[in-house]
């Protein structure tokens, strides 16, 4: 059996079920934009130079000849990525198996590692720019929130969307591409994921994932479709960091507005590749972050010691002030 | 000595702004207006230190000593980024 899912704009089918996707109900055969994720007991040998992440993270890449390697390590499988991006395949990690002896990660394990790891970076090989942000749809346009993970942007989604109704389009990656001109940002279409004690303190319940170190619930929802964005502009992108060595008890964020140049250079810091040494990965990242230095740029660097309403509420002045 | 702008130099302009980006060394670099000018007549071509110092004296109320100077500094600079190179 095949489950299909959204991905992006494209749809995936894969027949180990990807529970942090929206599935949909899709009775066609893959066409040749969607992405076919096939599964091999032939064990192999990843081998190529390191062209993204590190061997100590949940994914690193290794460039070959006519792709790239995405191993993950936590799980002791690695995939096959064609430079087309869009037939993948899932072998046994030999590298990993000779340490291990034996792979032991439950597969669902490994899915949440494929969706995490693997399928957020995707778009890279398409010759789009994947961003690490959550994308909300307000009503006067769409609003970025990026940063770290960890940083917040799943739970102040959570909270923007309750006081105003806007909707989480995704809370952690998104797609932008520039068309005629047009910078266009497209969400991956997957579940809301936050730390257990931020689904807690919202009272959100949700589903506790496995394969996570930090504890993260996924929330459930709708599955029967997602909405993909029209031609509405993005109103702001915004930063998030934590200023983790504030002393002060009651102090605020520290908001600025980002010149062009900066607004550029933050820009392309969020967004992600499975080459980053690539020729074109970088000139689409360039030419996409210049595109965003048009709009509102904002950084919100907060104290350790603010609320996530806090914080809320210095994003709401901020949309305000730019729409 | 003459200069050409470099192949792994990317540029765009955002607000106003010219923003280059070299794609070998992940430098960013915003331009001020007589930069600009600088990278808008090199263009495609190869152009020679004296040659831009001329254009810049025709249309900048600036002294010949201290365009030189500016010049200089500002292909050193280039030069080093990577957003230029020689020819």
């Amino acid at each position: 059996m095949m489950y299909c899912y959204r991905l992006f704009d494209r749809h995936i089918f894969s027949s180990l079920e990807l529970k942090l996707l929206y599935r949909v109900n899709h009775d066609k055969e893959p066409d040749q934009r969607d992405v076919l994720i096939e599964w091999s007991s032939i064990p192999v040998m990843p081998d190529g130079p390191l062209c993204a992440g590190h061997k100590m993270w949940g994914i690193f890449v290794l460039r070959a000849e006519e792709g790239v390697w995405a191993v993950l390590p936590r799980t002791g499988f690695v995939v096959w990525v064609p430079k087309s991006g869009t037939r993948l395949t899932v072998h046994p990690d030999l590298s990993q198996m000779s340490k291990h002896e034996q792979i032991t990660r439950p597969l669902r394990d490994v899915a949440n590692s494929l969706v995490t790891g693997l399928l957020s970076r995707l778009p890279a090989m398409w010759g789009e720019l994947p961003l690490h942000a959550a994308m909300l749809k307000a009503p006067e346009g769409y609003l970025l929130l990026a940063g770290v993970s960890g940083v917040g942007k799943s739970t102040l989604s959570q909270i923007l969307a309750r006081r105003h109704g806007w909707t989480i389009l995704d809370d952690d990656s998104c797609m932008a591409s520039i068309t005629d001109g047009e910078l266009k940002v497209t969400p991956m279409g997957g579940m809301a994921r936050l730390r257990a004690d931020a689904a807690d303190r919202l009272r959100l319940s949700g589903t506790i994932l496995t394969g996570y170190t930090d504890g993260k619930v996924m929330l459930q929802k709708e599955t029967t479709s997602i909405i993909l964005p029209e031609r509405t502009p993005v109103i702001a992108l915004i930063y998030l960091s934590r200023n983790k060595h504030s002393s002060k008890q009651t102090s605020n964020s520290y908001i600025t507005r980002l010149d062009a140049a900066n607004a550029v250079m933050q820009a392309s810091t969020i967004a992600i590749g499975l080459d980053r040494k690539s020729l074109q990965w970088l000139t689409n990242r360039f030419y996409v972050a210049t595109q965003f230095g048009k709009n509102a740029n904002y950084s919100i660097i907060y104290n350790q010691t603010q609320t996530p309403e806090e914080i809320t509420d210095d994003i709401e002045k901020l949309y305000t002030e730019c729409s | 000595m003459s200069y050409k702008r470099s192949p792994d130099a990317l540029h765009a302009e955002v607000n106003g702004s010219l923003i280059l980006m070299n794609v070998e060394s992940l430098a960013y670099f915003e331009f001020n207006d007589v930069a600009k000018r600088i990278w808008e007549f090199l263009s495609d071509e190869i152009r020679s230190q004296e040659q831009i110092i001329t254009v810049l004296i025709d249309e900048y109320d600036v002294k010949p000593e201290h365009c030189k100077s500016a010049v200089a500094t500002f292909l050193k600079q280039a030069l080093e980024k990577g957003f230029v190179v020689e020819a």
